[in-house]
């Protein structure tokens, strides 16, 4: 089933410690360890606080390990890298853009062509079945379509 | 987690009943003392008889500095004072009540408009008449004075705020069936508290930059000369001393210093608790003389009878629901009462042009509204300079926390210096270059202003929620496309806020900026500033009048039709929520 069992995504005995006002340190992660391979989806559990958060965020190259590797595709996670895309808690809509811009957004970072950007726009909102929202605003939206054009816009593959 | 880091600033407040005479009593009695001190010091001399600051006048000696400074920043404070009165009645009144909106917020506009000069011409004799023959007099016209550069702002930003409170507090404050007066003091004002503070420090500095044309009062045959940082700096230009500016740069700079951090840095810290923002931002602010008023255990026990009796309050006066549904108005009682004051608003104008007229010809209308258009042009092209300069600037040091916090003093500094201060740099160069006053005594129409746009940059770049700056990283949003799509609209409410406080602030900046003298050497720019500034020194009232008429059309008209639109479509299109 699996065709290519080499792994997408290999968290190597990672640690995070954020610092406290009094300067000792908080340890929310301790030597874990982690591998994605193609195919797969997985749901990470966990009481609150208990740095399911911290771990997508040092993932998404959103914040430093203190300790440890991430490597994506074989090359260490430094920066946000181009593949991997993140839905926010609160979806991280721009309430200025419409539909459309806000999922066109990460498109234009990637400096494709202008109608290259449209048509994998338009067919991203397609597919989330937000078709003839395309020009509303957010605030216009309940909170779940909302959250659909999120997934919309973190599915900026082709 | 930042919920993590919070929780370690607990204890500070949750020990407190675990208690002895510490280190912090000490620290906090000797601040209290310092305070006593400084109000006796200052204080001193409020009932002295008007002749005694003849016998007495101000001396450019260094050793006076610290008097001075003491009885400047005191009245700044007695102003400050009053001006939260005004604010939590005039704007509390304007936000509840429909009818007195109506007539309050267009007030206040043109209260917004009128310069300093015009406050004082018009009031210093009746002040002085109040206790003939007494310094209280020439005080209290100051003290008004100072009133006037910092109420209007303070009272807006609180009726703005009033009326942005989010629906959930409200309905929340419904459901526990809060009375007004209780709604009033755990919602609304804490909601309203870090506008409301960042305002009242903007304010401070706006004080000091007019706080030459508040003590050195001139109005055509009333001269007087208040002690204070004031008098000493009209009296340093007055006698071309480079040394004198320098201290009163120097003593200034100390001065801010002394209250940014025994009173704005502590307000600041303690404010940031009331900042209505879900995620864990920006790191705490924090301060130190917050945290001695904290911990000191002497402090908790003498304001415990007063926290008392506040909650008390709040039991006493919970009468009926404060936040009831709207009444209803009756649509006659609303004509009535609009007619009425229409009525009012035309007896007013007519006053005004017979006045105006009785000594004025139509040429000097013609000439007033040219001087307008002068002042417009210059108020137009600097906003446009100061913005292209300062809002990259902004939106780059918004961005970063750690420059945020090194800036806030500094431009707080800026903003209050005086434009009197540099008047010996510009006359001189612009003598010795032989430019043309016309345009180069322009830019001090906005120093003092341009700070209010650099502000609101700041704080709109510091404000994108922490999410969205994660989305750009994560879709890797760089660059223009960055500035495009998420940075200017972003700040741009904040920009529209702080633009059109800047150019209202420098239409009355004008009436020291075009008009600029060192000892002897004078010189004027063609503008109303300067035609305020001038039949204020000869005390020709009409044309005082008929100067300030036209500068608050100017500003209402521009406000009106242009800042009020752009705000409102900044609003609804731009607004974070």
């Amino acid at each position: 089933m699996i065709a290519n069992a080499a792994p997408l995504l290999e968290v190597h005995s990672v640690r995070k410690a954020f610092p406290k006002p009094d300067g000792s340190q908080l340890l929310v992660l301790d030597d874990l360890n982690l591998e994605l391979i193609e195919g797969q989806i997985v749901g990470l559990l966990g009481r609150s606080g208990s740095g399911k958060s911290t771990l997508l965020r040092l993932i998404a190259g959103l914040a430093k390990p203190t300790a440890g590797t991430i490597t994506y595709l074989g090359n260490r996670i430094e920066a946000p890298a181009p593949g991997i895309a993140m839905v926010f808690q609160n979806f991280a809509l721009f309430p200025w853009l419409t539909v459309l811009e806000n999922v066109q957004l990460g498109l234009q970072a990637l400096g494709l062509p202008e109608a290259e950007i449209r048509r994998r726009a338009l067919a991203a909102i397609d597919l989330i079945g937000l078709d003839g929202y395309e020009s509303a605003y957010p605030r216009e939206l309940s909170g779940g379509m909302r959250q659909r054009v999120g997934f919309a816009r973190a599915c900026r593959s082709s | 987690m930042p919920e993590c880091e919070r929780a370690q600033l607990l204890p500070i407040s949750v020990a407190q009943w675990a208690r002895r005479l510490s280190r912090w009593d000490v620290f906090a009695i000797i601040m209290v003392l310092g305070i006593l001190v400084f109000l006796a010091e200052a204080s001193r001399q409020l009932l002295e008889p008007l002749s005694e600051l003849r016998f007495k006048p101000v001396s450019l000696e260094p050793a006076h500095l610290p008097e001075y400074a003491a009885r400047t920043t005191l009245r700044l404070f007695v102003a400050l004072f009053f001006s939260l009165l005004f604010t939590f009645t005039y704007a509390t009144l304007a936000a509840k009540s429909k009818r007195a909106e109506l007539v309050l917020v267009p007030l206040l506009d043109i209260l917004q408009s009128v310069p300093i000069l015009g406050f004082i011409s018009v009031t210093v004799v009746f002040f002085m008449s109040l206790f003939p023959g007494r310094v209280l007099g020439a005080e209290l016209a100051a003290v008004f004075a100072i009133f006037t550069s910092q109420a209007w702002n303070m009272a807006f930003s609180f009726y703005q705020s009033l009326r942005t409170v989010p629906t959930e507090l409200v309905e929340a404050s419904r459901v526990f069936r809060l009375s007004a007066w209780m709604h009033f003091w755990r919602v609304e004002v804490p909601f309203a508290m870090p506008q409301l503070i960042w305002n009242m420090m903007m304010s401070m500095s706006g004080a000091w930059f007019f706080v030459v044309a508040s003590e050195a009062i001139s109005v055509g045959n009333t001269t007087v000369l208040l002690p204070g940082m004031g008098s000493y700096i009209a009296v340093a230009i007055e006698q071309r001393s480079l040394a004198a500016v320098s201290w009163a740069i120097g003593t200034m700079l100390v001065v801010i210093l002394i209250y940014d951090v025994t009173v704005f840095r502590p307000l600041v810290a303690w404010g940031d608790r009331f900042r209505f923002e879900q995620q864990a931002g920006l790191a705490p602010q924090r301060s130190f003389v917050l945290e001695i008023l904290n911990r000191s255990g002497l402090m908790a026990n003498l304001s415990r009878p007063f926290g008392a009796l506040w909650h008390r309050s709040h039991w006493l006066l919970q009468t009926r629901s404060g936040v009831a549904s709207a009444r209803k108005h009756s649509r006659i009682t609303d004509q009535v009462w609009a007619a009425t004051t229409l009525l009012i608003a035309i007896l007013a104008v007519w006053q005004i042009v017979r006045f105006v007229l009785q000594g004025l010809s139509p040429i000097d209308l013609y000439n007033t509204i040219a001087r307008g258009f002068a002042t417009l042009a210059r108020v137009v092209v600097l906003i446009a300079i100061a913005s292209l300069i300062w809002v990259p600037i902004g939106v780059w040091v918004g961005t970063r926390p750690r420059a945020t916090r090194m800036f806030q003093p500094v431009a707080q500094f800026l903003a209050a210096f005086p434009a009197n201060l540099l008047f010996p740099l510009v006359v001189s160069a612009i003598v010795t270059l032989q430019l043309n006053p016309d345009i180069w005594l322009s830019p001090l129409m906005i120093l003092g202003t341009q700070w209010y746009i650099v502000f609101n940059v700041i704080a709109g770049a510091a404000a994108i929620p922490s999410e969205l700056r994660d989305c750009c990283a994560n879709l890797q949003v760089r660059g223009w496309l960055w500035w495009r799509t998420t940075a200017l609209p972003a700040v741009f409410p904040y920009y529209v806020t702080g633009a059109i406080t800047a150019s209202g602030g420098s239409w009355n900046a004008s009436i020291v900026a075009e008009v600029a003298s060192w000892g002897n050497q004078r010189l004027e720019a063609f503008g109303i500033g300067a035609y305020i500034a001038r039949a204020t020194e000869a005390g020709d009232f009409h044309a005082i009048v008929l100067g300030i008429a036209v500068m608050s059309l100017f500003v209402v008209v521009i406000n009106r039709a242009f800042w009020r639109p752009l705000y409102r479509y900044a609003e609804r299109r731009f607004r974070l929520e």
